[in-house]
């Protein structure tokens, strides 16, 4: 297993030709739910947790003798390192992806998952949220009611006023 | 709000006694990507993902047709209350650290199931919401 931190997260690696049984112990030994799938120093495919108990155990498979070429997901979706972040969105959507590797002059640059655009995204929401709030408190007055959105509900806030 | 009413989606049970095998074909397809390990009373035991049977089952070398469900199910599992508010659910999940909490009710039976995607997708059609709010009241 080899690993790649130039983008995102990570990567843990597997050979098409070795056995699902191996690529099961590098999951736990990475910690990663998803594996890119090499041959020949390219990457060709993905195989996940969820695809080894479904396509090997699911059929009854044996681990030692099913090779990761014959269960992993292909064709491989990549994006290069410049994708933005709406284009890997897209990708996702599209394909009913989580995770995309970044590919750069047809070798393994790194990995982008949907867990980590959601943290980038909550990011940009709080700082967002903090821009509303500072408009807010210059306005906060006696005179009107505003509604607060807390986790999902909108609620009541007595505190909280707005000026008309 | 509540979880039952907005976020929960029907859980998929299975008994202990069955083999990994039986369980794998019973979660094609289910989006919610686990099984409840339930008693004869619908009790939850476990829970079982393709996490649990890719790493205990395949990473063993074992054959699933050969392994009992809860021989590799995750336990303790985590419930929540059916009744329990989406603050809750959140906090569970984080405290936690699932992705999926199944939900039980006042008897302790297990009565749906949570995951941090079906969440994320209600908080997000309210956020659209508040979106639309400021918009129209810039």
């Amino acid at each position: 297993m080899s690993t790649s931190a130039q983008q995102g997260r990570l990567v843990a690696v597997v050979e098409a030709s070795q056995s699902v049984e191996t690529a099961a112990q590098l999951l736990a030994e990475s910690g990663a739910d998803g594996l890119v799938v090499m041959s020949n120093g390219a990457p060709v495919g993905l195989v996940t947790d969820h695809d080894l108990a479904l396509r090997v155990a699911g059929v009854d498979a044996d681990p030692a003798s099913t090779l990761v070429g014959s269960v992993m997901s292909e064709p491989l979706i990549t994006v290069d390192p410049g994708a933005s972040f709406a284009e890997v969105v897209k990708l996702m959507r599209t394909h009913g992806i989580r995770r995309i590797p970044i590919v750069k002059d047809g070798r393994l640059a790194g990995m982008v998952e949907l867990d980590d655009l959601l943290i980038t995204l909550a990011g940009e929401f709080g700082d967002l949220a903090e821009c509303l709030r500072r408009e807010i408190s210059m306005h906060r007055d006696v005179s009107g009611p505003r509604y607060q959105v807390k986790m999902g509900r909108i609620g009541w806030h007595p505190h909280l006023r707005w000026k008309t | 709000m509540t979880t039952s009413q907005h976020a929960a989606r029907p859980a998929h049970g299975v008994s202990p006694a069955a083999s990994v095998m039986e369980a794998m074909v019973l979660m094609q397809g289910l989006p919610e990507g686990c099984l409840v390990v339930v008693d004869g009373n619908n009790l939850p035991l476990g829970i079982l993902t393709g996490r649990d049977v890719a790493l205990r089952v395949v990473g063993a070398g074992l054959r699933a047709s050969a392994v009992r469900v809860d021989a590799v199910m995750s336990q303790p599992v985590f419930t929540i209350p059916n009744r329990a508010s989406l603050e809750e659910v959140t906090r569970s999940l984080k405290s936690c650290g699932v992705r999926r909490l199944p939900m039980v009710g006042d008897d302790g039976k297990l009565a749906g199931i949570v995951t941090a995607g079906d969440l994320f997708t209600v908080l997000w059609g309210d956020l659209s919401l508040f979106g639309a709010g400021l918009l129209a009241d810039p």
